[in-house]
């Protein structure tokens, strides 16, 4: 499903990524970990494609994606579902808004719109926040609204960058509890992270990133730096 | 759906940043109004210089000695000439009868006639040409001719030099007209560019956000881009409201200060209205767009 094949990122004279290979599979649950610096956001940069591989390819769902016209990149956009460990939420809008105006940036009819935001709302456990503003919702609340705006094009990867980073143990867990469950329903998780407790208690493959190179891809992996 | 979405965030933006949208939108119209109120002054100049020209021609003066066939002859030769569009003869007793009229005002000259002092008066032939700037060398061919003889005096009409006059203050309007609205343009350009700029700074996160969920360009471009178009369009309106006042209360100052009773200024204004909102539109809907995709070309990435 997602090949990375001897990709390279170069900014400047720096290499941020150093031929880079490997394979992920249809409903894999993978968890990239490595120090600051060692190249994890370039990665996930360069698969939503925000950059451009100096060197290598990047294959998913059996398309190029190095390749992509910026006619082409909205599409692939909509096939992935990204959070961020900020959230971006937009603060004036309501939180059944916030996962609606991803639906409507693809030109989602009005009624299907309607029908959409509350099954995916009910899905993270906010069934009841849609009329909140996001400022008056926990971190961790925030966060599954960010993953239910992530999950309304229906994805086939789910690209979590840090999504525990701002939150507390009990809201870590419920976060990444969730991310299990969309894994399960046939979604690949890519969660990036730091939490070295997390990552053991995954008991998931684990890709450890050092340096823009991968110095470990095991099955079952622990946090080793 | 998509540009009913486009419009409504384009309308909520231009909300948002009221006082910017104002400033914008102020500075479009003030452009709008310089451009439309020269165009206007130098197209009603130009009008009265035509009808100033219309009135322009030469009066041959014929020796009391001249004879009948003489004249035909001269009226004749004057007559075949190619850019010479009427020619009248006007006889003494017209001369006399014209002068009688034009005289009125001053008793003592009627006085004068009435005692028989009008003899003197010549016959003349008027000429009218088709372009009024050929008469001066219709008056040099009348100066050659062989019926020169007969000719006392060829007066080229002492309205020459208001005419010239009225042609290069055409000329200065013009190009007053043309400094005024460049710069008006650019401010106007400048503001606008400068307002979509913070727009998009403003709505950077939600920009952000909207091309990470798979927002087509057009699709953030579109508000953007209306936004602009808008500030011109209220400009438009504005800019025809404020013209239509300043016309309406200049009008009889400036139909005055050209001195025609067959020009108005204020009919001029309203017979043209369509066209000078067609051209104001134009002109502030490609400048308010046009700034909006310059920004946007330049900050959006």
């Amino acid at each position: 499903m997602i090949e990375f094949i001897h990709v390279s990122k170069k900014y400047g004279t720096h290499s941020a990524i150093n031929d880079v290979s490997f394979f992920i599979d249809r409903g894999e649950f993978v968890t990239l970990v490595g120090p600051s610096g060692s190249g994890k956001s370039t990665l996930i940069k360069l698969l939503i494609a925000e950059e451009k591989p100096t060197g290598g390819q990047i294959v998913v769902a059996g398309r190029d994606i190095t390749t992509l016209s910026s006619r082409e990149l909205p599409f692939y956009r909509r096939k992935i579902g990204v959070v961020f460990q900020d959230y971006k939420l937009l603060p004036h809008k309501t939180v059944a808004e916030n996962v609606a105006f991803a639906l409507e940036v693809s030109d989602t009819s009005g009624p299907e719109v309607l029908a959409k935001v509350p099954e995916i709302l009910e899905m993270v456990g906010l069934k009841d926040k849609g009329k909140s503003m996001p400022d008056e919702l926990s971190g961790g609340e925030q966060q599954r609204v960010s993953i239910a705006r992530a999950l309304v094009h229906q994805p086939k990867l789910l690209i979590a960058d840090e999504p525990s980073g701002n939150l507390d143990p009990i809201n870590t867990w419920e976060i990444i509890e969730l991310l299990f469950k969309i894994n399960k329903s046939g979604t690949i998780v890519l969660l990036a992270t730091h939490d070295k407790e997390v990552v053991d208690a995954l008991k998931k493959r684990v890709i450890t990133l050092r340096d823009g190179k991968i110095v470990a891809d095991q099955v079952k992996g622990k946090y080793v730096l | 759906m998509a540009i009913i979405r486009g419009l409504k965030i384009g309308l909520v933006d231009f909300w948002r940043n009221r006082w910017l949208s104002l400033a914008a939108t102020f500075m479009m119209t003030l452009t709008i109004v310089t451009m439309a109120m020269f165009t206007l002054l130098s197209l009603s100049v130009n009008q009265t210089t035509k009808i100033l020209q219309e009135k322009i021609d030469i009066a041959v003066f014929i020796k009391d000695e001249a004879t009948d066939i003489q004249i035909q002859g001269l009226q004749n030769e004057i007559g075949a000439m190619p850019d010479v569009k009427e020619v009248r003869f006007t006889s003494k007793e017209e001369a006399l009868a014209q002068f009688r009229e034009a005289s009125k005002p001053r008793p003592v000259i009627i006085r004068l006639l009435d005692l028989g002092h009008g003899g003197s008066i010549p016959r003349s032939i008027v000429i009218k040409a088709n372009d009024p700037s050929s008469l001066e060398s219709i008056a040099s061919a009348i100066n050659q001719s062989q019926y020169n003889v007969i000719v006392t005096k060829v007066s080229y009409e002492e309205s020459k030099s208001s005419i010239d006059r009225y042609i290069s203050m055409t000329h200065f309007v013009e190009r007053a007209g043309w400094v005024l609205s460049g710069l008006f343009i650019l401010i106007a350009v400048l503001v606008i560019y400068n307002t979509i700029r913070l727009t998009i700074f403003m709505r950077k996160t939600e920009i952000e956000i909207m091309q990470l969920v798979g927002a087509t360009g057009w699709y953030i471009k579109f508000p953007l881009i209306f936004e602009g178009v808008l500030y011109g369009l209220i400009a438009a309106v504005l800019s025809t409201v404020l013209l239509f006042i300043g016309v309406k209360s200049a009008s009889p100052f400036i139909t005055k200060y050209i001195d025609s009773n067959s020009f108005d200024f204020s009919h001029f204004f309203i017979a043209n209205l369509s066209k000078i909102i067609g051209i104001e539109l134009l002109v502030s809907v490609l400048v308010g767009g046009f700034c909006s995709y310059l920004a946007i070309k330049k900050h959006l990435k």
